[in-house]
């Protein structure tokens, strides 16, 4: 036999439904899911496979993408919302968001392509459009002077982030939600090391001017 | 090798974009007889001395082609500048990879197969941003379990990706590895997450990000995340790299990158000259020079050395054009190769080019192409094949 013997997907097909599924209430906003099981009831049996996998992909980024903070109590009073310790086994060194579900659906601002990422609960931003713990200039100082005020789970947990994005859900309830990113959500997320000044946009100006990348 | 005509499954559609080609359609309604990407209408059906002699054509031409390359760099570095264009700095970068022995993780040849006189001819290599690589490796493979699973393909790339990224983990140290494409292309960025699901499915640590937002300090490539990038697969060309702000730092020693910068020898026609000088008398390799044939005697094709999808192409038999493609590749400063023209397989009108797919250095197997015309363009039909 010449051909592969079996093939297995998880991120392909994902992202692949995730552009294609452009239904009623992906083309304005993202949609949140708290658990597999309000996936499968939004997408039905043609999305179970899909919903299973794309909450198994928002895990596993989750403990690699997930905002780190370098103690718990930072965290929380960052986020508005749980923390937990993670790093090596037997040996956390820093703090992370718990896991509120994923967010699915369209195109995330900035980047185009449909994603699936991680979803983090919390408070409202403590400056409107930053996401928690923001290092960037307008953010970083309302944080710096704000932070011993606040307390874990404080400032009314109906926010939601995930990446850079801060959406507010308050009034709204279920365990799936629309998701409106915030547009001036594109502060890079805080991490625990600085990073030297990092210029970004200098790859990808050639290609635009045409068509096709691939041959 | 015969073409046969089948009914398409009745739900292919939710079958293809499962198996992660959301882009089969190209935004078009399925139509008869064009506006479809995917086109399951059709299959092409071979014997198995017919896949046999593709399989080690192909084995033998990429042979060749390092050959090629370890000529350019070592014998006759010259070619660097003068029939390839590159700044000198490229060039040392290019030699330096070579001679470092960097990985590669694989590659198309697109082949002219006639099937009347068992002639396989080596058109050109997309060695560098090749894809068609979930149209080969996923949707013909879940065509054939659904259409003749009792028959067998040429297609182990799926198998052979997982293995080669399985391989290159031990290159990495455990660092993690990015890939990244337009996020707003469809068809690149499902390739680069098909790419980073099997790195995954290897052990690998992936993370995927659009080509605006790499950045760069001075001395190291950063995510989007903060996060150092240490080897990078990007789905955009060499050539387009190299004009660009970061394009150094990219193949500077920051991170090791896929394709690495040896690869832009093979992606770029100006090899193909190459090839046809060191093995003039070779089965697959078709006599090629540098420059437009024009109006002389012959049959040949006129191509711009970094053309794509099959822009700016001529076919020309003695001075007059057959057939001629528009595209955006033919500036001023395009460098340019005649290269004989070679018989293409016709079924019904179909003419028929051949993708062989090459994973570190061994084949992987085939994807067929189709058109009307002889000139395959970036809408030309793909179309699964099978060989008993």
């Amino acid at each position: 036999m010449r051909r592969t013997a079996a093939i297995r997907l998880t991120l392909l097909s994902a992202a692949s439904l995730a552009l294609v599924s452009c239904g009623e209430d992906a083309t304005e906003s993202d949609t949140m899911f708290a658990h597999e099981a309000a996936c499968m009831a939004a997408y039905g049996d043609d999305g179970r496979r899909a919903c299973a996998e794309a909450f198994s992909s928002a895990r596993a980024d989750h403990q690699v993408t997930a905002p780190r903070f370098p103690t718990q109590s930072t965290c929380e009073t960052e986020t508005g919302g749980s923390c937990e310790m993670a790093g090596k086994p037997g040996a956390p060194s820093y703090a992370i968001p718990v896991l509120a579900g994923v967010l699915i659906g369209r195109a995330l601002a900035g980047g185009g392509g449909r994603a699936v990422m991680p979803l983090y609960a919390g408070g409202a931003p403590m400056t409107p459009g930053c996401a928690p713990g923001s290092m960037a200039p307008e953010c970083r100082q309302s944080s710096n002077t704000s932070s011993s005020s606040s307390s874990s789970g404080g400032r009314g947990a109906h926010w939601h982030y995930a990446g850079n994005h801060v959406g507010s859900t308050a009034g709204a309830a279920g365990d799936r939600r629309s998701f409106t990113a915030s547009p001036t959500g594109t502060q890079a997320m805080t991490r625990m090391a600085s990073t030297p000044t990092v210029s970004r946009g200098g790859l990808g100006a050639a290609g635009r001017s045409f068509s096709s990348v691939s041959s | 090798m015969i073409r046969r005509e089948l009914a398409p499954r009745a739900d292919w559609q939710a079958r293809v974009e499962r198996a992660g080609l959301a882009y089969h359609s190209d935004g078009k309604p399925p139509s008869e007889g064009g506006g479809l990407y995917w086109h399951e209408g059709a299959c092409w059906e071979l014997t198995s001395a017919e896949v046999d002699l593709l399989d080690d054509a192909t084995a033998d031409l990429h042979q060749r082609c390092l050959e090629a390359v370890d000529h350019v760099v070592n014998r006759e570095p010259a070619l660097l500048r003068e029939a390839f264009s590159f700044p000198d700095w490229f060039g040392a970068a290019v030699s330096e990879s070579w001679r470092r022995d960097d990985p590669a993780l694989m590659g198309r040849m697109d082949l002219a197969f006639d099937d009347t006189t068992g002639t396989v001819s080596l058109l050109e290599y997309n060695a560098d941003t090749a894809t068609l690589a979930i149209e080969t490796a996923v949707a013909q493979w879940y065509w054939l379990q659904d259409q003749a699973p009792e028959a067998d393909q040429f297609n182990s790339l799926h198998e052979k990706l997982l293995a080669r990224f399985a391989s290159l983990k031990g290159f990495m140290g455990g660092s993690g590895l990015h890939f990244a494409a337009y996020a707003g292309a469809a068809e690149e960025w499902l390739h680069a997450t098909y790419f980073r699901d099997l790195a995954e499915q290897a052990g690998i640590p992936t993370r995927q990000l659009d080509l605006g937002e790499i950045g760069w300090d001075g001395t190291a490539l950063h995510d989007n995340e903060g996060g150092r990038i240490r080897f990078l697969h990007k789905l955009y060309p060499w050539e387009w790299a190299i004009g660009d702000e970061f394009g150094r730092a990219l193949a500077g020693d920051a991170a090791g990158v896929l394709e690495p910068p040896w690869k832009a020898l093979l992606s770029d026609k100006a090899i193909l000259p190459v090839l046809h000088r060191l093995f003039p008398e070779h089965p697959h390799i078709l006599p090629a020079r540098m420059g437009r044939h024009g109006g002389g005697a012959g049959a040949w094709v006129e191509k711009p050395c970094l053309g794509r999808e099959g822009a700016n192409v001529a076919i020309r038999r003695d001075g007059r054009v057959l057939e001629e493609s528009g595209g955006a590749y033919a500036g001023e400063a395009a460098r340019w190769v005649t290269q004989a023209t070679a018989r293409l397989p016709a079924r019904d009108g179909w003419n028929a080019v051949i993708g062989s797919w090459v994973v570190g250095d061994e084949t992987a197997g085939i994807v067929f192409r189709e058109a009307r015309e002889l000139i395959m363009r970036d809408g030309s039909r793909v179309v699964p094949h099978l060989f008993r």
